[in-house]
């Protein structure tokens, strides 16, 4: 199998706007970090290549943006994702408010064969901000997600680079044994045998 | 969306980024509505500019019907009052062609012609139309009058526009229907807006047809203001009333301009196949070049082919690493997404240069973006090909399959190692090639014995498993033969036939025994084919729908050899294949013309000269095929019912021919007389039907 090509993998990133979504996706990508804000319009995409147990894989980024009035992409955006990442700012009570909702939105547009068990990875940004400003304590955003089936948790910071490159590591993981839950079996053969006798093509060239 | 890296092809979508500056965005919806020229309009002042720039790019010559392709499309339909809406090819933009259109026009009714006319089956009788706009000027100079009743002239324009119900789109644009105001049934609506609240705010602009042109600001990102069109069953005699209720005058009055804009295309056009040889290099040796040089190349390539999943995922490119595509097919997959809603998916949209076509088939999003001028269902014919390619090695039973169990599969697992066949194509494609653009085949010409000879061979050896036989010499058919009830379809045949030869992986000797779906033929399963090159060039192709005939398709083999060896039938065809194509002079010495495309439409075979020695290096080689291929769009105009194009321009003078039984396009150089190149056309098109049973291989061989 090490000949095969290298897997793609499609990894959504949603939370409300102004978390930071954008600012984690060019930390992890470009390693770098702008201070200024400026909203995503729609949707972004960066690519990034990475190892995962050896395996090379690309990572196809879409990151997208958290104001209301871009929710009608939905279908567009979810339809065939490998990882979903929900994002909130700890210092901003309502971005952790909505991610229950950020994330059965994004169930009921992707509709994933396996609801359950489609990968998740919830993402606490801005911990650089300081503990005195955070309202989210890490115990809540923990216990959320315990509830909603042991969803892997990280604490980052995209201005000072801290546990990013982690985050996203679980989220290529995470996204690449998605990909590959159910291999391909590769049943040609028997079942796509043409019966020369049943068709009858005749519209074709007189030759 | 922000694609970092990407430029230009991706400049479309980019102008979704928050770049500050204003761009202008034409979105072309529903099929064939060609776009004009250049959509890309600077500042808020494109939303007339758009319009007004392009319009007077064609000028006439002073024929009875001075007519072009566009315009013969509206003539055509006046006179059969049949046809809806027009599929304008909008290729030619920028020719200074003068051409005999329709069956009402009368070829020799050149004014200066001297000479007797000759006899010529070209028309039937003449009848005027409108009683032909005065020419009134030497013969020296033949463009007279600017006519395009689909791109209309600055002058004209918009105080009519402004009386149609939707304020939006709703007039005449480049290529698309014209619309007349009492057609409610055209009026506009944004279908999909990605920022609500914007949507309003650029709702005034008057733009053409189906085609809207939006402009681009920041907070408005892609919207579609496109006119939504409930029957596809215009009002014809609506929008002729309109047509041929235009002033003549207005038209002729931009003629110096139109004059002076079309001789520019003219150049740009050439320009475009005219740039080093760099540009059209096929190869792929990037390594050495650095991310940002790997970009500006994948950017400046005139063509691209790309198949994703609805997911998003990549399946194939043409050109690119995996980082600059990948991103590149999630904007696709976003813009393609947009419009999905409500059943009207996206088929053709246009950004600078560049026309992107859009076929969606099932959960394989496949696009072709161009910027040689091909019309959308020429670009969609070509898309088929690459899709007709992804089923004959997958079959749809399998890619629908795996779509539906998981709509995040990377379908480039299954395709492994068959991307050289996609290239193949996609680089035929690129160069352009007459089977693909005439849909048909082309044959080794042999005499006719010879070729029943052949054919009697293969009936003999054949066993009960075999479907079909082939044998096929330097991409060309030598002989077939299929049961009666089966027939071949061209797609599949040319599919196959360029499997064969432009992958090294069948050529030079040895057998191959591979499963493949003929999709044509039946897209849901597997055939199995024995390959053998039995010669350089020259490869005999066994099919069987049986997967365990792999010996019994060799014996037939040796047998077919043997007997073809013994019957001296391969120094034959090998000599076929060394002496190439004939030589135009070979049929007419001294002969104007220098090359031609000949299809027999009851056959689905072509037939054409040597490309020496007017067109044998690769430049001239293209040039000639972006010439057929505007021939080809202007008699293929939906509903251009013209029989002859004349197409005049600086380095040719060419002709399409039109008939029931077939389609003629010849180029001769410039200068010639028309009446010169249509009596050699008819010269042409009389040996080709003397010589049609060496030509064409005429019936087949069944059992």
């Amino acid at each position: 199998m090490s000949s095969r090509k290298k897997v793609l993998l499609k990894v959504i990133i949603l939370g409300d706007s102004g978390v930071g979504k954008t600012s984690l996706m060019n930390q992890y990508v470009n390693k770098k970090f702008s201070a200024s804000y400026k909203a995503t319009i729609g949707a972004d995409f960066l690519t990034k290549e990475v190892l995962v147990d050896d395996r090379l894989v690309t990572m196809q980024i879409w990151d997208t943006a958290g104001q209301e009035r871009f929710q009608s992409l939905g279908v567009a955006f979810y339809r065939g994702a490998d990882c979903c990442v929900l994002v909130y700012d700890v210092n901003n009570q309502k971005s952790f408010e909505t991610l229950d909702s950020w994330r059965d939105e994004f169930l009921i547009q992707a509709s994933p064969r396996d609801a359950d068990s489609f990968p998740f990875v919830v993402i606490g940004n801005k911990i650089d901000v300081g503990d005195n400003k955070r309202l989210v304590p890490q115990k809540r955003a923990m216990a959320f997600c315990q509830s909603k089936g042991n969803l892997p948790y990280f604490e980052t910071s995209a201005k000072e680079a801290i546990n990013v490159e982690q985050a996203f590591e679980v989220i290529a993981r995470h996204a690449l044994a998605q990909e590959e839950a159910e291999e391909y079996t590769g049943d040609f053969g028997s079942s796509t045998i043409v019966d020369i006798g049943a068709d009858s093509g005749d519209d074709g060239c007189a030759c | 969306m922000v694609v970092t890296p990407l430029k230009d092809i991706s400049d479309s979508v980019n102008s979704t980024l928050s770049t500050s500056a204003e761009r202008t965005w034409k979105l072309v919806k529903g099929d064939g509505t060609g776009p004009g020229p250049s959509t890309q309009g600077e500042g808020s002042s494109g939303d007339t500019t758009d319009m007004a720039v392009p319009a007077p790019e064609r000028t006439e010559n002073t024929l009875p019907v001075p007519s072009e392709d566009v315009d013969a499309a509206a003539v055509a339909v006046a006179v059969a009052a049949g046809g809806s809406s027009h599929d304008t090819s909008a290729t030619t933009t920028g020719d200074t062609t003068q051409e005999y259109t329709d069956p009402n026009t009368n070829i020799e009714a050149e004014p200066d012609d001297d000479g007797p006319p000759t006899p010529r089956p070209l028309q039937p009788p003449p009848q005027t139309i409108s009683g032909a706009i005065e020419s009134g000027s030497g013969a020296a100079e033949p463009i007279q009058i600017t006519e395009d009743y689909f791109t209309r002239p600055p002058h004209l324009d918009l105080s009519g526009a402004s009386t149609l119900k939707g304020t939006d789109p709703g007039t005449v644009g480049a290529g698309s229907c014209p619309v007349t105001p009492s057609l409610e049934r055209l009026q506009s609506k944004p279908t999909t807006a990605l920022s609500l609240s914007q949507v309003h705010a650029n709702s005034g602009v008057v733009s053409s047809g189906v085609s809207v042109i939006v402009p681009y600001t920041e907070s408005s990102s892609i919207r579609s203001l496109v006119p939504t069109i409930d029957s596809g069953d215009n009002d014809v005699a609506g929008m002729l009333g309109e047509i041929l209720n235009e002033d003549n005058v207005a038209f002729t009055a931009g003629f110096g301009q139109a004059w002076a804009l079309s001789k520019q295309m003219e150049e740009e056009e050439e320009a475009l196949v005219e740039d080093s040889d760099e540009e059209w290099d096929e190869s792929d040796n990037e390594e050495e070049l650095s991310e940002d040089e790997r970009i500006e190349k994948w950017r400046s390539r005139k063509k691209h082919f790309f198949i994703l999943s609805s997911a998003g995922k990549p399946v194939y490119s043409r050109y690119g690493d995996e980082t600059v595509v990948s991103q590149f097919m999630g904007v696709i997959q976003t813009i393609i997404s947009f419009f999905q809603e409500g059943n009207d998916p996206l088929k053709s949209f246009t950004a600078g240069k560049h026309k992107f076509t859009i076929l969606q088939e099932g959960h394989l999003y496949l696009v072709g973006v161009s910027s040689l001028g091909e019309t959308d269902s020429q670009l969609r014919t070509q898309l088929d090909m690459l899709y007709t390619q992804v089923l004959s090695t997958l079959t749809f039973t399998t890619v629908s399959k795996v779509f539906s169990e998981r709509e995040n599969f990377d379908l480039r697992r299954l395709l492994g190692g068959t991307e050289v066949f996609l290239d193949g194509l996609s680089d035929a494609m690129v160069r352009g090639e007459p089977n693909i653009l005439l849909g048909s085949l082309e044959c080794v010409k042999m005499r006719k014995h010879v070729r029943e000879k052949i054919n009697n061979i293969l009936l003999k050896c054949r066993t009960n498993n075999l479907l079909y036989g082939l044998v096929i010499a330097d991409g060309r058919l030598v002989s077939v033969i299929r049961p009666k009830r089966h027939s071949l379809h061209p797609p599949d045949l040319q599919l196959f036939i360029s499997m064969l030869f432009s992958a090294s992986t069948f050529k030079g000797g040895g057998e191959h025994w591979t499963p493949i779906c003929l999709p044509k033929f039946n897209a849901k399963g597997f055939l199995h084919a024995y390959i053998c090159f039995f010669q350089p060039e020259i490869a005999l192709v066994l099919i069987s729908p049986t997967r365990e005939a792999f010996f019994e398709m060799k014996e037939v083999k040796d047998n077919i050899i043997d007997q073809l060896d013994r019957a001296g039938s391969i120094p034959i065809i090998e000599g076929a294949v060394k002496r190439g194509r004939y030589l135009t002079s070979d049929l007419i010495d001294g002969t104007v013309i220098q090359h031609f495309l000949y299809k027999s439409k009851s056959n689905v075979q072509f037939t054409m000269p040597s490309f020496d020695p007017h067109f044998s290096s690769p430049h001239a080689r293209r040039r000639l095929m972006v010439l057929y291929q505007r021939l080809h769009a202007a008699v293929h105009a939906k509903s251009a019912h013209l029989k002859v194009h004349h197409s005049i321009r600086r380095r040719s003078v060419s002709l399409a021919w039109v008939t029931p039984t077939f389609e003629l396009y010849c180029v001769a150089g410039a200068g010639t007389p028309r009446n010169v190149l249509a009596k050699h056309a008819n010269s042409i098109v009389g040996w080709i039907k003397r010589e049609e049973e060496r030509l064409f291989i005429v019936g087949g061989a069944t059992f």
